[in-house]
Order: structure tokens, then C-alpha cells, then sequence
């Protein structure tokens, strides 16, 4: 029984990691909303954008939100490495990619 | 035992569908590594690294079926997401419809209900959180409610058919079951039938064995279960039976024993008796052929008598006829000599009228004187003669006389010849007429000893027969008596009730 709900537990961090991978996790050239983790806060995400050739789609400086475009072919793991959480965003984004 | 044929089916459908989750997991691996999607490729090993295990451990329980059900949705999901950047997007949702599908081999229409939730909540997330991960057009909540109509229907049809085939497995297994039940049920049927037969079959090896050893006295005591106690009265009731036979046999046996005794003892007597009377016979066969031979003898000998008899018979009717030829002779004789008489008185006359005339002429001769004297002389000579003649016929007479005398007498010896040699002849064919009837009755006795010999041929052979069968006789005796010893043996093996204890009693379960 012990063994099953380690294993059980395991599939559940397995299934949250495909969720998030599937759900939140932004492919390249997909707005997302960086959510900075560390002190850095809007500089340090500004920064990663520029690095990484991330087109900016929503800056709000008040609230800190920040929605960047993934560059094609980078990817949104360098943003953790920055400090940074990188979530798939949606329809602002998708509208602002059809309005551009 | 029956075999779980769901277990057995979901067992090898999760090891299967969780091979191509693993292949699909890999390809996605690849993919992403490629594309730069890290947290896919981690996350798609990741998550079929469960239902791998439980299909490793050939584990098919809700939990692994649960895991695999929530696995699959995801690959989808993921796939979805690594064709977002692709003008696969679109196309790439038939994989939850196909996914769905794949679920449906493990014929649970909970898993099912899992995926279907899994993929609406998936895509209801998506439609708010990542719409550009659904659909290429961004979000569109018509699309997913058509998405999940479509879902739905699919979802409904394989939960249909899940429960559908997991009730006829069901089925099938209850009709195994049922028949698993039945055949354990015989099974303990036959168990409980072969411990009684177990039981049956100790008791009554041990009364036979004991049989086999001769013991007629046990009884089978401890009763054997259910009908099978009738073969244990009927085992009973044969002993007694045996046992009384035996004691039948045994008395049967000791009076074959003397009376073979007696047999032998007759035999050897009747034996040596029927020796003696064969040599008494044969000493009498003997005699009797003894006695045949000298009968055929006398027999012959009486038939050559009869023969002489008939001959002398004959003889004597010739000897007659040549006497009465005879006598009629001596009587012709007689008559001849009547006519030589006549004869002789004539001649005598004769002679007597020749003397008268020679006297005539001597008278007239000597008248004549001297010339008569010539004539004197004739005259006295045939005077003479005339005397001779005269005297020669007295003496023919005489002798005449004599022989017709003689011939008389002759005659008369000669009738009493024939009435002798007619006495003779009558006597002969008496002596010939009883020499038959000797014959007659020599070939009777004859015939008679001739049967009397068969018979003692035939009583001969018959007494040796006797002998013969007399010492058969004395041999089977020996034989039966030999026969006999050895039956009052084999019955003496026999340990029969009345020579027993009153415990010769046994036990079925002893």
C-alpha cells in the first residue's frame, strides 16, 4: 500500500509536470507571462526579454505583468535560470498576434 | 481454479497500450529535446514511468488502469502542445479520439469516464489558460464544446461497449466459475467417494488377505459407509458360505479318503480275484477247446461210422439180393433136380425095360441055341448095361435125391440167410438212423461247446478287461486317495469359525 501511493504520488507529480508542460509552459513564439521569482523583479525580466530576443507584448510597470514573446527557436528554460517563471498566456496574446 | 480472463485481458492490454505510451512517450522525448521543449521531454518519461512499472509488475488493478487512463489524455496533451507551434494542431486532436480509443482496450468503462474528464478538463484549461495550445485560432468555446460533443459521443459509445464486453467476460467467467464450482464440487464428491472407497477398499483387502491365508472365521464387524455396507454383509455372508462349503469339502474329503481307502482295498482284491478267475477261465477255455476237438473228433468219427453203417446197409441190401438171387437159383435147382428125378425114374424105366428086354433076349438068344448064342451074349451085355444103368440111375436118384435134400436145405438156409441179411439191413439202418441222431446231437453239443468256447473266448477277454480295469480301478483309487490327503490339506489351511475364537472379529478401520 505504501508502495502504491509513492508510485500514485510519483504519477501525480508526473501528471502536474505534463499539466504545467502542456498548460502554462510557453513554446517558442508563444507570449508569455514572466512571473519573476527572485528581488530582480521587472528589470531582470526586461533583461531576459532582451537576451533572448523576446518580442514584448504587455508592459504594465504598476502591476509588474510582464508578456513577452518566445524568440522561434529559444526556449523558456533560460527564464527560470533568470529567475523568472515563464506561463503560457492566452487571449490578449492571441489577440494582439492576430491584431499584429 | 478458473482464470481471471478480465484480469488476464486488462493484464496484457495495459502492457500493451503501455508499450505504445512508452513508444509515444520517446517519440515525444525526442521531439522536444529537439524543439527546445524541456519540460516536455522530462515531463513524458516522466509520466509513463508509473504505468510502465505496473505493467512491468503485470499489475492490471484500478490503480495501474486509473494511471494508465490519466497517461494517455496527457501524451495527447503534450503532443498537442509540441504541435502547437506546427499546422498540426488541428489534426493533432484525433489523437485524443484515437487515445480514447486505445483506452478502451482495457474494457473498463471507468478508464474511459478518467480519459474523458482528463481530456475535457484538458482542453477547458487550455481554452483559458493556453488557447493557442488548442486550437490555431486561439480560443474558440464552440470548437471545444463541439470537441467535447464529439468526446462525449465517442466516450459514450466505448463506455458502452466496456460494459458490454466486460459483462459477457463477466459472464463467461460466472459460467466458468459456476462450472469450476461444479467441478470442485465432483471433485470433492469424487474425494469423499474415493475415501469411502479408501475405507471399503481397506477393510475388505484385509478380510481377503486374511482370506487368502485360509482364515474363514473373521468377520467384517465395523460397518462400512453408506451402500457400500451391503458389500460387506454380502462379504460376510460368502465367508459364512465358504466356511461352511469348506466344512462340507472337509467331510466330503475324509469320506472320499476311505471310501478311496476301501476302493483300493477292493480293487486289490477284486484284483487277485479276477487274476485267479482268469487263470480258472483260461484253465477252462482250455479244456473247452479240449473238449471241442475231441467232439469234433467223435463228431467225425461218427459221421464215418454213419457212413460205414449206410454202407454195410447197403451192402447188406445187395447181399441180400444176391441171396434171394441165390435162392431163387437153389429153388430153379430144386426144380432142376425134380426134373432130373423125372429124368432118372425115366431112365431108370428105362433101364429097367431094357434089362426086362435083355432078359427077353437072352431067353430067346438061348432058344436060339447056338445062334442065339452071339445074341445071348448081347443080350447079357445089355442086360448089363440095362443093370448099370438101372444102378446109375438109383444112384443119380439117390444123389438126386440127396442134392434136392441138400438144396432144400439150401434153400431153407439160404430164406433164413435173407430174412438174417433183411434183419441186418434193418438194423444197420437203425444203427445209420441212430448214428444221425448221435451225429445229430454231436453237432449240437458240438455247436454248444463250440458257444461255450466263444463265450469263454469273450469271458476271457472280458475277465482280462476286468483285470485291466480292476488295477485302473486300483490306480485312480490311489489316485483319489493321493487327491483326497491333498484336499483335507488345502482344507486344513482353512481356519473355519468353529475352530476360531469367539473375537475372530474385524475392523474395517483396524
Amino acid at each position: 500500500m505504501q508502495h502504491d501511493r509513492a508510485l500514485v504520488a510519483l504519477h501525480a507529480g508526473a501528471v502536474v509536470a505534463a499539466l504545467t508542460a502542456a498548460l502554462v509552459w510557453p513554446r517558442a513564439g508563444q507570449p508569455a507571462l514572466l512571473v519573476p521569482l527572485t528581488g530582480g523583479g521587472l528589470d531582470a525580466a526586461l533583461h531576459w526579454a532582451a537576451r533572448e530576443d523576446a518580442e514584448l507584448l504587455e508592459l504594465d510597470t504598476a502591476s509588474g505583468r510582464i508578456v513577452a514573446r518566445m524568440a522561434p527557436g529559444r526556449s523558456a528554460a533560460s527564464a527560470i535560470a533568470s529567475g523568472l517563471v515563464p506561463v503560457a498566456t492566452g487571449a490578449r496574446g492571441c489577440a494582439t498576434a492576430k491584431e499584429s | 481454479m478458473v482464470v481471471d480472463d478480465m484480469r488476464r485481458l486488462r493484464e496484457n492490454a495495459l502492457r500493451l497500450i503501455t508499450a505504445l505510451a512508452c513508444a509515444v512517450a520517446g517519440i515525444l522525448a525526442v521531439w522536444a529535446l529537439i524543439d527546445g521543449a524541456p519540460m516536455i521531454a522530462i515531463s513524458a518519461p516522466l509520466l509513463v514511468a508509473v504505468p510502465a512499472w505496473f505493467a512491468l509488475q503485470r499489475r492490471s488493478d484500478p490503480v495501474a488502469r486509473a494511471a494508465l487512463a490519466v497517461t494517455y489524455p496527457l501524451l495527447a496533451a503534450l503532443l498537442l502542445a509540441m504541435a502547437s507551434t506546427t499546422g498540426w494542431i488541428i489534426d493533432m486532436h484525433m489523437v485524443f479520439f484515437a487515445f480514447l480509443a486505445v483506452l478502451a482496450a482495457l474494457a473498463d468503462w471507468r478508464v474511459i469516464v478518467v480519459g474523458t474528464m482528463v481530456t475535457a478538463g484538458h482542453h477547458l484549461l487550455l481554452n483559458f489558460a493556453a488557447p493557442a495550445y488548442v486550437f490555431p485560432d486561439g480560443t474558440d468555446i464552440a470548437r471545444v464544446l463541439f470537441h467535447a460533443v464529439v468526446v462525449l459521443v465517442e466516450a459514450g459509445v466505448l463506455i458502452f461497449l466496456c460494459r458490454q464486453f466486460e459483462a459477457l467476460i463477466r459472464q463467461s467467467m460466472a459460467a466458468r466459475e459456476a462450472q469450476a464450482a461444479l467441478d470442485a464440487e465432483r471433485h470433492a464428491e469424487r474425494e469423499a467417494i474415493a475415501a469411502q472407497q479408501r475405507i471399503v477398499l481397506s477393510g475388505l483387502s484385509e478380510r481377503l488377505l486374511a482370506l487368502a491365508q485360509g482364515d474363514l472365521a473373521t468377520r467384517i464387524v465395523a460397518p462400512f459407509p453408506g451402500e457400500y455396507d451391503q458389500a460387506r454383509a454380502l462379504l460376510n455372508e460368502s465367508c459364512t458360505a465358504l466356511d461352511q462349503v469348506v466344512g462340507v469339502v472337509a467331510q466330503t474329503a475324509t469320506r472320499v479318503a476311505t471310501g478311496a481307502h476301501e476302493l483300493r482295498e477292493a480293487s486289490s482284491d477284486l484284483a487277485a480275484k479276477t487274476e485267479q478267475q482268469t487263470a480258472t477261465i483260461d484253465t477252462v477255455a482250455r479244456t473247452t477247446g479240449a473238449m471241442l476237438r475231441d467232439i469234433e473228433s467223435d463228431a467225425n468219427l461218427w459221421a464215418a461210422t454213419r457212413n460205414t453203417a449206410i454202407e454195410a446197409k447197403a451192402d447188406a441190401d445187395r447181399g441180400a439180393a444176391d441171396i434171394s438171387g441165390a435162392a431163387e437159383a437153389m429153388n430153379r435147382i430144386e426144380a432142376s433136380s425134380g426134373k432130373i428125378g423125372e429124368m432118372i425114374a425115366f431112365i431108370d424105366d428105362i433101364a429097367f425095360q431094357t434089362n426086362l428086354l435083355a432078359l427077353n433076349a437072352g431067353v430067346e438068344a438061348a432058344r436060339a441055341g447056338e445062334a442065339g448064342k452071339g445074341f445071348a451074349v448081347v443080350a447079357g451085355e445089355v442086360r448089363e448095361l440095362a443093370q448099370r444103368s438101372a444102378q446109375s440111375a438109383s444112384a443119380i436118384k439117390q444123389l438126386v435125391a440127396n442134392s434136392k435134400d441138400e438144396v432144400a436145405l439150401g434153400v431153407a438156409r439160404v430164406q433164413q440167410l435173407v430174412s438174417l441179411l433183411a434183419s441186418l439191413v434193418a438194423r444197420f439202418s437203425d444203427i445209420a438212423e441212430q448214428v444221425d441222431r448221435i451225429t445229430l446231437g454231436s453237432q449240437g453239443a458240438l455247436d454248444a461247446v463250440r458257444r461255450i468256447d466263444g463265450a469263454m473266448a469273450l469271458l476271457d477277454q472280458a475277465m482280462q478287461q476286468n483285470a485291466a480295469m480292476a488295477e485302473q480301478t486300483s490306480a485312480a483309487s490311489v489316485e483319489l486317495l493321493r487327491s483326497a490327503s491333498d484336499l483335507t490339506g488345502q482344507i486344513a489351511r482353512f481356519r473355519r469359525q468353529q475352530d476360531a475364537a469367539p473375537t475372530g472379529l474385524l475392523s474395517h478401520a483396524a
